[in-house]
């Protein structure tokens, strides 16, 4: 697990805290920086400061489905909006719902059913990430 | 003029055709002679004249005909043998067929002839024509239909006198005929002026006979009674012959016991008999039962005439009645009548049955008749298909019998009535029918056999415009009921409808409303129609009877009748309506169940309306023209609408499918109702028209069949809270899934996380392995968490599947290779890829039967062990198959592993967890796409589970 370059930020939009505790220390094994954002606001904001440059731009969006305030799906459609960030940024649905691969499948994203395993999560990241980010032994 | 014409003598002969044929034919002269020797044979004059009307040739007839010799003829022209005025005609004629060149008929030409005899001919001229065409000659052929003509005439003649004959005899016919009805009218009146006041004079007599009085005045009275029951049968006698005579005796033969009819029948001459010191034996030589197609009326005719004969010509000795089978005959009856009476002498015997013939020698006429009572028994007795033969010797008594055929063949069909009208003949014998010196026989019996009538006083209405009538029947009716009178039929009809008697007794000829309407117009009405009548009647003719009983009268009496047989008929009549009354309560009773049974009608039907309105379901009732006609409280509460038409209600409730189509017009499961369908448990929804509350309904619309088109009826089963609770479910299951994976996902990472920072320390060999296990125990749990899910997913039907066309080998190496990481860590994990294919399927669902099948592969074989995953095309199928070498199955088995929580064994179970809905799933999941799965295994030699899956069209 060594790297010489910094791989990125991953916006991990989620408001489970237990989830993103242990996601983000998966993802420092990777050398991975986490941005959180507990809801669909926090995470339309974080990315609004990006299209205007004053942020850093995630590599990768981490997006559940299932937040407090407004759907995943809303929250995807707002950020196509924003310049630089829709279409620009990689996204990758979570979610624990039953209908979670039907509603990933209808926004066109890439889904990752919850629970996942460490390796599927690090593989994710690595095929969106810079880096030669390598799965922990095991 | 005896010889025939000769050829050559005369100018101008033979015709020039003939000549002219001459020349070129070999036969010319032979056909000359031919010619002529023919034409002086035929019967028909025959002439032929030149253009300047000469006679140029004659034929022998017609020489003999105009009286001349053909040698005056030829060259002579018809003015030399005709009168002027005819040989005028003759020559227009001619003149008429030489310049038309065509031939002329004549049909009839008066002629006188030479010896000044008229003929009548027809002639026929006919041309005879050069080479040229020119009609040179004319020939004259004569028809003499003088001989026709005259025959003509005769037989018109004949036919004149003919017609005048038959016209002479037609009107006579008529007048005949008119007057046979004058006479029979006549007679039928006669009887009735007779018969009235005969009545009226004999039944007080009769009375007054009953009661004590000085013999003198008895006598007396007897003779005025013997006299006045002379008189009767006088006029009954006439009364009869009337009927005989004008037609109307139609008999009706009937099968009766023909020895017990004839037994009564004269048993009513014994009293009688005995008055007179006369016996009387009876002897019956048939065989019991015998029975006999006969008039009963007629039969009585007979037997009484018969009988009244011998009773009227015998003073002293017997009078016997014998019936026995026919001597010589097995198949007819004898019935004999034998006396020891005046007797008759040998020339007579021959003519006692003719008409009005009376036997002149005779000791004793205290009895005289008209002479027709044999008459009538003759006829009778022909009527019969029978015969009637007398012996007699003059001073020893007569023997007259009476012989009929056994069975009906004999009959005419149509006045046979194969079944006994009960009481028919058991009347006794009519009064006047016979001469009986003492007052009726019958009358006790008739008496006797009455009962009272019913404890209550009956009502009974006389009408009759005779006052002595009136009187009369008061009297003799007052015993039986309490008697009103009316004096004609308009009073009658008034009384009637005013006091309801429980019979009327009514004369039949009245003024201003005879008896027959009388009767007609009371059983036209409600009221009076139960009313029994009575007729009386004077015309003893038949077609007045079935007008009677036409009128609907109920019975009938003749006059003059007997007045105990009057009492008899009134209590008959009285009781029968006694019954009919009866039977009216009866029907009221009935009629009052009735209404108990229809209020119980109505009361289950209120039982209906009240289950109707407390039913949860909601129901609509729709009128064949859409309207609603019954909404019950359900439907109400549901609905927020009570009334309006089907397309106004569907409107207020936005009735609309499942699909959030909304449903109008046609397409309402009302109208389809309407049109004969049925719609059963459909799935709608609408909104509460007053609380705008949606609503879903499971929706049934039904027809309703009757005789005639009754609409339809349409519930709504409120499954809204059904919809609710399922709704709830979802979420729950979504919420469930969502909450607990959610944790088990962290833990699932930090477990991880763990196990990589353990990796590298001292702790590793200790730790780790715990470690481990624990992530196994995650993956569990979340399998079975994706299990429960899927299940409950399935029983409700909400299992998305989303088959598409994928390449099978990508999903397969994917699964595999995440087994390889997590249950198949410890096996060795085998690809055996067939060729690429394109399948029809889920991925994801592919994915999770491939899943639960490597897990069980894994699960249940040894560590270390191959696992092998194949895949093959075959038949239109993908065939995959997943081969383990485990404990394997045993074949009963087989199918119970795809059941539902079904388990291998119970201890492995346990040791390797699961609930066993892993198979279920899967064949669940492979037949929801199309596909099966099957399980070949057997113990000690592992498992091959196999599943299909259609190939892609694409």
């Amino acid at each position: 697990m060594r790297t010489t370059t910094d791989p990125g930020m991953v916006l991990v939009v989620d408001d489970d805290l237990d989830l993103v505790d242990a996601m983000e220390m998966v993802l420092q094994m990777g050398k991975c920086r986490v941005t959180r954002a507990p809801s669909g606001k926090c995470a339309l904001e974080a990315l609004g400061k990006v299209a205007v440059g004053e942020a850093e731009r995630p590599c990768l969006v981490l997006l559940d489905l299932m937040l407090p305030d407004i759907r995943g799906e809303e929250v995807y459609r707002n950020m196509q909006e924003l310049p630089a960030v829709g279409g620009a940024i990689p996204v990758v649905v979570m979610s624990a719902m039953v209908d979670g691969a039907v509603r990933a499948r209808s926004l066109g994203l890439p889904f990752l059913p919850k629970p996942f395993e460490i390796d599927d999560l690090l593989r994710v990241v690595q095929r969106h990430c810079r880096g030669d980010l390598v799965p922990p032994e095991t | 003029m005896a010889h025939p014409v000769d050829q050559s003598s005369g100018e101008g002969a033979p015709p020039p055709e003939s000549a002219d044929r001459a020349a070129g034919d070999p036969f010319a002269p032979l056909s000359d002679r031919f010619m002529r020797a023919i034409c002086d044979h035929v019967a028909h004059p025959i002439f032929v004249k030149d253009r300047e009307y000469r006679f140029v040739f004659v034929n022998r007839a017609l020489c003999e005909m105009v009286g001349h010799s053909a040698e005056d003829l030829i060259g002579r022209t018809d003015y030399d043998f005709f009168p002027r005025e005819q040989a005028d005609f003759f020559r227009e004629k001619d003149r008429q067929m030489f310049e038309s060149g065509v031939p002329v008929v004549i049909d009839e030409e008066p002629i006188t002839d030479a010896s000044g005899r008229r003929h009548v001919l027809a002639t026929t001229k006919v041309p005879l024509r050069d080479e040229t065409g020119r009609a040179t000659h004319l020939v004259g052929i004569i028809h003499d239909i003088s001989d026709l003509k005259r025959a003509e005439e005769e037989q018109r003649k004949a036919n004149l006198e003919l017609a005048d004959a038959l016209e002479r005899l037609r009107q006579r016919n008529a007048s005949l005929h008119q007057l046979d009805q004058l006479k029979t009218e006549f007679l039928a009146n006669i009887s009735h002026e007779f018969r009235t006041p005969l009545t009226l004079s004999l039944a007080p007599l009769e009375e007054m006979l009953e009661e004590p009085r000085s013999a003198s005045d008895h006598q007396r009275m007897q003779l005025v009674h013997k006299n006045s029951m002379r008189l009767l049968n006088l006029v009954n006698n006439l009364l009869d012959f009337a009927r005989i005579e004008s037609g109307h005796l139609e008999p009706t033969f009937v099968p009766v016991p023909i020895s017990d009819l004839t037994r009564q029948l004269s048993a009513s001459f014994e009293l009688a008999l005995s008055k007179k010191g006369i016996r009387y034996e009876f002897r019956d030589e048939l065989a019991p039962g015998t029975v006999a197609y006969v008039d009963p009326e007629v039969w009585q005719k007979i037997i009484f005439n018969l009988l009244g004969n011998a009773l009227k010509y015998t003073q002293h000795g017997r009078v016997g009645v014998r019936v026995r089978r026919a001597p010589g005959d097995a198949e007819a009856i004898a019935v004999s009548i034998e006396d020891t009476g005046i007797g008759m002498p040998e020339a007579e015997l021959s003519r006692v049955f003719d008409r009005f013939h009376r036997v002149k020698e005779g000791r004793s006429y205290t009895y005289e008749g008209m002479g027709i009572g044999l008459s009538l028994v003759a006829e009778g007795v022909r009527l019969h298909g029978g015969t009637v033969h007398v012996k007699s010797e003059l001073g020893a008594g007569s023997v007259f019998t009476v012989t009929i055929p056994l069975g009906s063949a004999h009959l005419p069909q149509g006045r046979i009535r194969t079944h006994q009208l009960e009481g028919l003949w058991r009347d006794g014998p009519r009064k006047g029918d016979i001469l009986v010196p003492s007052p009726y026989p019958a009358q006790e019996a008739v008496g006797a056999d009455a009962t009272p009538a019913a404890t209550r006083q009956p009502l009974l209405l006389v009408v009759d415009d005779n006052q002595d009538m009136r009187d009369y029947l008061q009297q003799i009716l007052k015993s039986e009921a309490q008697v009103l009178t009316a004096r004609d039929g308009l009073e009658g009809l008034e009384q009637a409808r005013r006091l309801l008697p429980d019979l009327v007794i009514s004369d039949v000829m009245m003024p201003n409303l005879d008896g027959f309407e009388l009767c007609q117009r009371l059983k036209a009405e409600e009221s009076t129609a139960h009313v029994p009548v009575l007729l009386i009647t004077a015309r003893a003719d038949l077609p007045e009877r079935v007008r009677g009983l036409q009128s609907g009268a109920d019975d009938y009496i003749l006059k003059p009748f007997n007045p105990a047989e009057l009492q008899a008929r009134v209590r008959l009549q009285l009781r029968l309506h006694a019954a009919r009354q009866q039977l009216r309560d009866h029907a009221a009773v009935l009629e009052r169940t009735l209404d108990e049974k229809s209020r119980a009608l109505r009361h289950s039907h209120e039982e209906l309306s009240t289950i109707l309105a407390h039913l949860a379901e909601g129901v609509l009732v729709v009128s064949p023209k859409g309207e609603l006609t019954l909404v019950n409280h359900a439907a109400i509460a549901l609905t927020g609408i009570s009334t309006g038409t089907i397309d106004e209600w569907a409107a207020q409730v936005e009735l609309s499918t499942e699909e959030g189509e909304r449903l109008e017009g046609d397409s309402l499961p009302m109208r389809r109702a309407l049109a004969g369908e049925t719609l059963l448990g459909v799935e709608m929804r609408l909104v509460n028209a007053s609380t705008r509350q949606p609503a879903w309904v499971l929706l049934s619309a039904v027809p309703l069949k009757g005789e005639r088109a009754q609409g339809a009826v349409c519930t709504l089963h409120d499954i809204s809270r059904l919809k609710e609770s399922e709704r709830l479910k979802d979420e729950f299951l979504s919420v469930a899934s969502h909450e607990l994976r959610t944790p088990l996902g962290s833990l699932q990472l930090l477990s991880g996380v763990v196990r990589s920072h353990l990796a590298d320390t001292a702790l590793a060999p200790t730790v780790l392995p715990l470690v481990e296990r624990q992530q196994r125990l995650i993956q569990r749990l979340n399998r079975l968490i994706n299990d429960i899910l899927d299940v409950s997913r399935l029983k409700l039907g909400k299992l998305s599947i989303n088959p598409r066309s994928v390449e099978l080998g990508a999903i397969v190496r994917e699964a595999v290779e995440r087994a390889r990481g997590t249950i198949g860590i410890r096996h060795e994990l085998v690809v055996s890829m067939g060729a690429e294919m394109m399948v029809h399927a889920d991925p994801d669902r592919v994915d999770q039967i491939l899943g639960n099948l490597l897990a069980n592969a894994c699960k249940y074989s040894p560590a270390g062990t191959v696992v092998e995953v194949a895949t093959r095309g075959h038949d239109g199928m993908a065939h995959i198959t997943v081969r383990d070498s485990g404990p394997g199955i045993p074949v009963e088995l087989h199918e119970r592993i795809f059941e539902r929580f079904y388990q291998v064994e119970a201890s492995m179970g346990r040791a390797f967890g699961g609930l066993g809905l892993g198979l279920y799933i899967s064949r669940e999941l492979a037949t929801a796409q199309g596909g099966q799965i099957w399980v070949e295994s057997v113990p000690e030699h592992g498992s091959t589970f196999h599943f299909t899956l259609p190939l892609s069209n694409g």
